[in-house]
């Protein structure tokens, strides 16, 4: 899964109803961000635009 | 998720991480939000872009000299924020109308000063987007006339004055024809629109 895929994947857990899964996403989204909050917003850009932006 | 997480403006329990992120991640969010924007066919969504656009361009404007002094220029400017806008406006596509009235509604909730320079603009703006044939526009049009007059020093107000019988008007035209058109019709009203016509 493409780091793309995986960010989706963890918002629609996020977004779905399930209380621990979603906490549990949620950790793994801020690790994310904490580890490379520009890589981390490219992603959201990319996820609202819905296409491909390289990361460099 | 991004505006929420960009904007000075959200809840409290989102830190803002506008001034986190590297001077090119900001250039990059800046112009790309733009042609998202452009490419996005949802209604819904534009909105909310509208509305990370506007916000974005409130936190951006309002950063002060103790905030900024280790931020790049990227952070601190958004120097085609209006030239994009207008560019929207010039477009001609009705989507992007909308837009940009959306887009200067939400944006003058935050900022005033550094649009003052394109009060004649907005006032032909307005004019325009009062008197268009579609709902949306008007709407939206009457959304971002009443976010400017509610901002804006009441001397500035003046100019204004005569769009005021179209304003009321395009209120009661869009009240009638679909009032989830406008956030709150209860507050469509300006109340320096209402005091201008009174």
């Amino acid at each position: 899964m493409s780091e793309l895929e995986q960010l989706t994947h963890y918002i629609k857990i996020i977004l779905a109803n399930d209380n621990v899964a979603r906490k549990e996403a949620e950790g793994i989204i801020n690790q994310v961000k904490e580890k490379n909050l520009d890589q981390y917003f490219l992603l959201l850009l990319q996820l609202l635009r819905g296409s491909s932006l390289s990361f460099t | 998720m991004l505006r929420k997480q960009l904007s000075a403006f959200s809840e409290r329990n989102f830190s803002p991480c506008w001034l986190k992120i590297g001077g090119q991640t900001a250039k990059t969010i800046k112009n790309e939000v733009f042609i998202a924007l452009r490419d996005e066919p949802t209604k819904a969504v534009r909105y909310q872009i509208c509305d990370l656009i506007g916000e974005l361009g409130g936190t951006i404007l309002n950063i002060d000299e103790e905030d900024g002094k280790n931020a790049s220029q990227d952070h601190k400017t958004w120097e085609e924020l209006i030239k994009m806008i207008m560019e929207l406006w010039f477009s001609k596509i009705d989507t992007m109308l909308e837009a940009a009235f959306k887009i200067m509604s939400t944006l003058f909730s935050y900022v005033s000063e550094e649009f003052l320079q394109y009060r004649n603009d907005f006032y032909t703006m307005f004019k325009a987007g009062m008197e268009y044939s579609s709902l949306e526009i008007k709407a939206a049009a009457v959304e971002a006339m009443s976010s400017w007059l509610e901002i804006i020093d009441s001397k500035y107000c003046k100019m204004y004055e005569d769009l005021i019988p179209l304003y009321m008007e395009t209120v009661l035209f869009v009240l009638a024809k679909d009032e989830d058109k406008v956030n709150s019709p209860r507050n469509i009203i300006s109340h320096e629109a209402f005091r201008l016509g009174c």
